[in-house]
């Protein structure tokens, strides 16, 4: 018996542990197209052969036998299987979808192949025989209506011990057509639509394209959009969203100021324009490509990776720069292997390394299984929002991605993994040293040698994988990973428009804190629906038309008077998630920017750009981290180990640099609390603010208050804030008064844990 | 005054001050919120309803890290010395041998007999080796299975696996999908606390809450200067407590002005309530863990000893409500991986057994005494068990290697069989034979004594249901008392 305990089936993230042992046989129960009690084991058993030999048993019998054996079946057999099996088990339940568990019981083909859980029958063996466990109960129960008479399981034992004779050599429907011909239809994988603007009521609303699908909607459901946020809520939004810091209050004061009609698009102009820019950008990818900057395998093995940085680095400079994005993608999956290879080219070309390595101590075949698959698995989950992880063990139960299709893909970076084949002590040969099929994700049962392929259901006009092998064959010799970036950016025929599906997608998530499609890398059967399908395809198009740059979709989507609304409450019974996008959502900051902010409004922030990481201390040195103020740069440039995540933002959400993060989660704790109240960074940061305050804006607290809201919140406080305010610094208790932090320390230090200092509407 | 009506008077006090500048609508709106009681119940610590009825409200676990031997603790082998000496590469397969720590080599491994006598004890005549004569004396409250198995025998892998399920970190913990599922009683503290004196080889990962929001995560007291320190709790020595009340109330009136344009985000609600419950435990917090409050009898019954100290510490975290508690002991330098280079397996284990024994069994007398220990589930585990054979014979002292294929953990209380065993291995304690219980069936049981079906206690993530279980997991039935 094949035991899979240390396997997770249906997984889409990565596996390990893939080596098998004796260990006592154990039956897990599991939900399963409705049948009861699916031995775990048996899952994996499809993929694995018919032991040969079988055939040959079957084969010679003799005519004679033969003949009888036909007769058996007809008379005893097939009645059986066509009353009591069909419904669920054949080519007609197929088509009309009621197939359960893949298995096709109206031909012979279909009896020996089996379904999910392996072959129905081994010929000549009933106690071997899947079906006989079934039919009797002991793992299935078929028919799950009833079990069958004794007499009739009888039948069944004695024809298999025949052989099994099956005169219905009819041709096996081919699944995989049919689920390729589903898969097709899912929305994410059709071709990009090429949507009409929308006619709507309410014309003056209308600044571009982008409002026509928003207000279409909103007029649908006989809802009105929320007014345009003023002038101080647009520049605090517009330069969080793009460049992570607060405006300065002579940014507001000139942006105020400017009577010109295009003031606000200048600004958003300027804004991309900033370099700064590409450093808020590119933290939203580093958690989509799980960039990490060590090894990552355990606390013991977790060296650093002292040149992950030149990553970051380029893809700082690609977003700066305007890097297209096909290319940006082209470059990262194959480096410096494209023809017009940039310098770029090489530091992005990281992206397959990036991930997760196993302990020293690992098995060297687990280890290359799992770097491949961590490669795998990043490639669909970041470019295409697709978990072909899944189909590691088996073909995805849900996704039309088969696991044939999977270990295409892990031939592709075949060559890209180099694993010594030892552990620490000891010589462990590599046991499959070319691309294969694995039976149930384990190198222990190879099945068959695979070449490099790709997703079959993104290509289109009858194109096969080997079209883009071959196309770069000509120029160089062939590179499975150039014809994976080839592809993947094909537009026409292979990955290129939902790859502009994708990353529009999260554009527009992060502008407006919640994707067209709710899950940003799952653009599956199992993913969210996009809310407005038309707008997505649309500006996928657009971004298609403007050569991929993503610099004029920050300004389509930026410039839209759905972008330029006000928070507000109007219709939040009717649409409390705001999928409408009928106000401005108000969300808070990422930890990252939380602590650029403060650094910020300090004054501390050190504006260098690029370089190596800054190491800001351990996990292992008990949470102290240095507070050196060399180490007072932008939260981006911070070394990023695993599993050693920096305390300022592991109390506010941060990525773990372990797997692709499409959209981090947003969680309130005491801890992140007491770090506000209590951490003697925010302390310091409260120090330097209000010798800032002091020097820019004098010792009068009327003064100091009215600034501090120019300073944070980009805006100038209400009677009672302002009233508070001067209460608070004119009254605060003294404790000891040699030692005590003025008044100003303390409110600069409330200031920094207030809502609106880390929530942006 | 209780914390509680402290806060209420705070409150209180609040709206009063707001009403005395002119902002009577805005307490009205609070008070409001308050009575109908919105926020708590939108908090994610919010008390949840159990799939059923539980057997269970609270957690203690014990994870002895380094693994622990079960041929010198709880499975009784006297057969053992009968192949003493033997070569382990004669008795057990490459299979069985290749499948433990890959980087080891067994060529000269010899067989090694239980180092500690055993005998049996209490009505039920459960075996015990002699390192821990005050457990012996509670065995009727325990149910011991030494039919354990999981899938690693590496240190970081195995003690993941035993925490999340899953051969590698990224995922919640035990203590995160319990308070995730559950809530917590306590609002004054977190619902998830976890004491430890390093961060040993399997990291965070063991207490953190993976892909669940990190309201799950354990809050953790760090215990290696033998007292009990969380982090940030303690105001900074320049700021007296009367200043950060003001600071406090400041930034509430603040935050409930901010909050009046945006009325209907419940995370901005449940951000003010996060300060007040920051203000709360640093009052709170450190009183449970104050031992001095306790009669000398209860703290000479734990024997006034660090691990002693954080038995006790969370038994008074369980009676003040919080849902989850852990104990690593030994994180730094895994002090139960008991190899013949690292001090030898009989000093090892003696010395583990002697640091943890007093409290553990006086944990369950005290937990029983308070009526606490039909409702507390107490677990004692481990990350994998250990080989029957030496490791090498190069090394200066006995000890015994890694295995995961069968060993022993146990459970007390919280609706658990008193005083049985369950399962067991082969006659080498190499393998779980009988009634084997794998890492999944034994997290599957704890969910299900607490109220809740593993196989619906999902949390969605890149586009699937996840599980602490993953697909596998079954309630092992004969546990339950």
């Amino acid at each position: 018996m094949i035991d899979v305990d240390s396997q997770s089936c249906l997984s889409p993230v990565r596996l390990m542990g893939c080596k098998r042992t004796w260990q006592p046989a154990m039956r897990v129960a599991l939900p399963f197209d409705g049948m009861n009690m699916l031995p775990i084991s048996l899952c994996i058993i499809s993929f694995i052969a018919m032991p040969s030999g079988m055939q040959e048993a079957v084969s010679a019998e003799s005519e004679q036998i033969n003949a009888k054996g036909i007769d058996f079946f007809e008379s005893m057999i097939r009645p059986v299987l066509v009353s009591k099996c069909y419904a669920c088990h054949s080519g007609e339940a197929a088509k009309s979808k009621k197939l359960k568990g893949k298995l096709l019981l109206d031909s012979k083909a279909g009896v020996l192949a089996g379904g999910e859980s392996g072959p129905a029958i081994v010929p000549g063996r009933p106690e071997q025989s899947l079906l006989i466990e079934a039919i009797r109960h002991e793992s299935f129960e078929m028919p799950p209506n009833g079990r069958l008479d004794d007499n009739v399981i009888r039948d069944f034992v004695k024809w298999i011990k025949m052989g099994a004779p099956d005169p219905r050599d009819g041709q096996q429907i081919d699944l995989r057509s049919l689920d390729l011909q589903a898969g097709r239809e899912h929305w994410a994988f059709l071709p990009l639509g090429n949507p009409q603007l929308p006619t709507v009521h309410d014309q003056k609303w209308i600044r571009n394209p982008v409002d026509r699908f928003v207000l279409s909607k909103l007029e649908q459901h006989k809802m009105t959009p929320a007014r345009q946020a003023d002038r101080r809520t647009l520049i605090r939004r517009a330069y969080f969203d793009l460049i992570g810091l607060p405006p300065s209050p002579q940014d507001v004061k000139q942006f105020l100021e400017d009577p010109s009609d295009a003031a606000y698009e200048n600004l958003i102009d300027e804004l991309l324009d900033n370099e700064h820019y590409g450093e808020r950008w590119a933290r939203h990818w580093l958690d989509v490509v799980r960039f990490g900057e060590s090894e990552g395998a355990d606390l013991t093995h977790n060296e650093l990776r002292l040149n992950a940085y030149r990553y970051r680095d380029a893809v700082i400079k690609s977003l700066n720069t305007d890097l297209p994005y096909d290319k940006f993608v082209a470059y990262q999956i194959a480096g410096p292997r494209f023809v017009d290879s940039s310098p770029l080219a090489t530091d992005l070309g990281q992206f397959p390394q990036l991930g997760t390595t196993l302990q020293d101590g690992s098995n060297p075949n687990d280890k290359l299984f799992d770097k491949l698959d961590d490669m795998v698995s990043a490639t669909g989950s970041a470019f295409l929002g697709l978990t072909i992880g899944c189909a590691r063990c088996h073909d995805h139960k849900i996704d039309p991605v088969t696991s044939e299709e999977y270990y295409r893909l892990t031939a592709v970076f075949f060559d890209q993994v180099q694993v010594e084949p030892r552990a620490k002590n000891r010589e462990i040969p590599l046991k499959v040293r070319e691309p294969h099929l694995l039976a149930g994700g384990s190198w222990q049962r190879p099945v068959k040698r695979v070449t490099p392929g790709f997703v079959e259901v993104l290509m289109r006009g009858g194109s096969r994988s080997e079209d883009w092998l071959t196309e770069i064959a000509d120029a160089h010799t062939s590179d499975p990973l150039h014809a994976l970036a080839l592809w993947m950016t094909d537009v026409d025929r292979g990955a290129g428009q939902l790859l502009a599906r994708v990353i529009v997608n999260r554009v527009w998530q992060h502008h407006f804190g919640r994707g067209i499609v709710d899950t940003p890398n799952d653009f599956g059967f199992l993913g969210a629906k996009p809310t407005h399908p038309q707008l997505l395809d649309w500006l996928a198009g657009e971004l298609i038309r403007n050569g991929w740059q993503l610099k004029p979709l920050h300004r389509l989507i930026m410039n839209s008077a759905a972008y330029r609304q006000a928070s507000s409450d109007v219709w939040i019974d009717v649409d409390r998630d705001n999928r409408r996008i009928w106000q401005h959502q108000t969300r808070r900051l990422e930890a990252e920017i939380i602590r650029d902010n403060i650094l910020s409004v300090s004054g501390a922030l050190k504006r260098q750009l690029y370089g190596p990481s800054i190491v800001v201390g351990s996990i292992r040195k008990g949470n102290a981290f240095d507070d050196d103020p060399e180490t007072w740069r932008r939260s981006i440039y911070m070394m990023a180990p695993r599993f050693d995540i920096h305390p300022v933002l592991s109390v506010f959400d941060a990525a773990d640099n372990v797997q692709s993060v499409g959209a981090r989660t947003v969680s309130t704790t005491p801890s992140g609390a007491l770090f506000m109240l209590n951490a003697p960074f925010l302390w310091r940061q409260a120090e330097l603010m209000a010798q800032r305050i002091e020097k820019e804006a004098g010792r009068v607290p009327d003064d100091q208050v009215e600034y501090i809201y120019e300073v944070a919140f980009a805006r100038r406080p209400s009677e009672e804030e302002r009233t508070l305010g001067i209460e608070f610094l004119t009254r605060l208790p003294a404790k000891n008064e040699k030692k005590d932090k003025s008044a100003l320390v303390h409110y600069c230090h409330a200031v920094m844990g207030l809502n609106e200092f880390i929530y942006i509407r | 005054m209780s914390s509680f009506d402290e806060s209420l008077a705070r409150r209180i006090n609040r709206r009063r001050c707001l009403g005395g500048i002119g902002l009577g609508g805005i307490a009205l709106a609070g008070l409001l919120a308050e009575e109908t009681g919105a926020s708590p119940s939108d908090s994610p610590l919010a008390t949840k309803q159990p799939h059923f009825t539980p057997r269970a409200k609270n957690v203690i676990f014990l994870f002895m890290v380094g693994g622990a031997s079960q041929l010198e603790t709880f499975d009784h082998k006297p057969l053992l010395k009968k192949y003493a000496g033997h070569d382990a590469v004669d008795l057990f397969s490459d299979e069985e041998l290749n499948g433990l720590n890959p980087e080891k080599d067994y060529s000269n491994s010899k067989v090694l007999q239980p180092v500690f006598s055993f005998k049996q004890h209490g009505q039920c005549g459960m075996w015990v080796s002699e390192i821990f004569p005050h457990l012996s004396k509670v065995v009727d409250e325990i149910t011991m299975i030494n039919s354990m198995h999981a899938a690693s025998s590496i240190h970081s892998v195995g003690q993941i696996l035993m925490h999340t399920g899953y051969l590698r970190p990224g995922f919640p913990s035990l203590g995160a999908w319990v308070t995730y599922g559950l809530g917590s009683e306590n609002r004054n503290m977190p619902g998830f606390v976890a004491l430890r004196d390093a961060v040993s080889s399997g990291g965070p990962a063991m207490y953190r809450s993976g892909f669940l929001p990190g309201t799950y995560q354990a809050t953790v007291i760090d215990t290696a200067s033998g007292g009990f320190r969380l982090d940030h709790l303690g105001r900074q020595k320049f700021v007296s407590s009367n200043q950060q009340r003001q600071q406090l109330e400041l930034m509430e009136k603040l935050n409930s002005l901010h909050r009046e344009q945006h009325a209907t985000q419940g995370e901005l609600a449940a951000r003010i309530d996060s300060f007040e419950t920051a203000f709360r435990m640093q009052g709170v917090a450190p009183d449970l863990f104050d031992l001095s409050r306790e009669s000398e009898s209860v703290r000479k019954l734990y024997g006034d000893t660090p691990f002693g100290n954080q038995c006790l510490v969370a038994r008074r975290l369980v009676e003040s409500g919080v849902r989850f508690v852990e104990i690593f002991d030994g994180s730094r330098r895994r002090q139960w991986d008991a190899h013949g280079n690292r001090g030898g397996l009989v000093k090892n284990h003696r010395t583990n057994a002697a640091r943890t024994d007093q409290g553990i069994a006086a944990l369950i007398t005290d937990l029983k005494s308070k009526g606490l220990l039909d409702d507390t589930l107490v677990v004692w585990a481990t990350e994998f068990g250990r080989t029957p054979f030496e490791e090498a014979n190069r090394e200066a002292k006995i000890g015994r290697g890694h295995q995961h294929y069968g060993f022993s953990m146990w459970l007390a209380g919280g609706g658990v069989k008193s005083g049985f065993t369950y399962g067991a291995t082969d006659e080498f304690g190499m393998h779980a034979v009988e009634n084997p219980v794998s890492h999944h069936d034994f997290h599957a049981t704890i969910l299900h004594l607490l109220g809740l079906n593993h196989e619906e206690l999902t949390y969605r993530h890149n586009g699937r249901d996840f599980r602490l279980t993953d697909v596998h997991g079954r309630v092992v039935h004969d546990l339950l008392a």
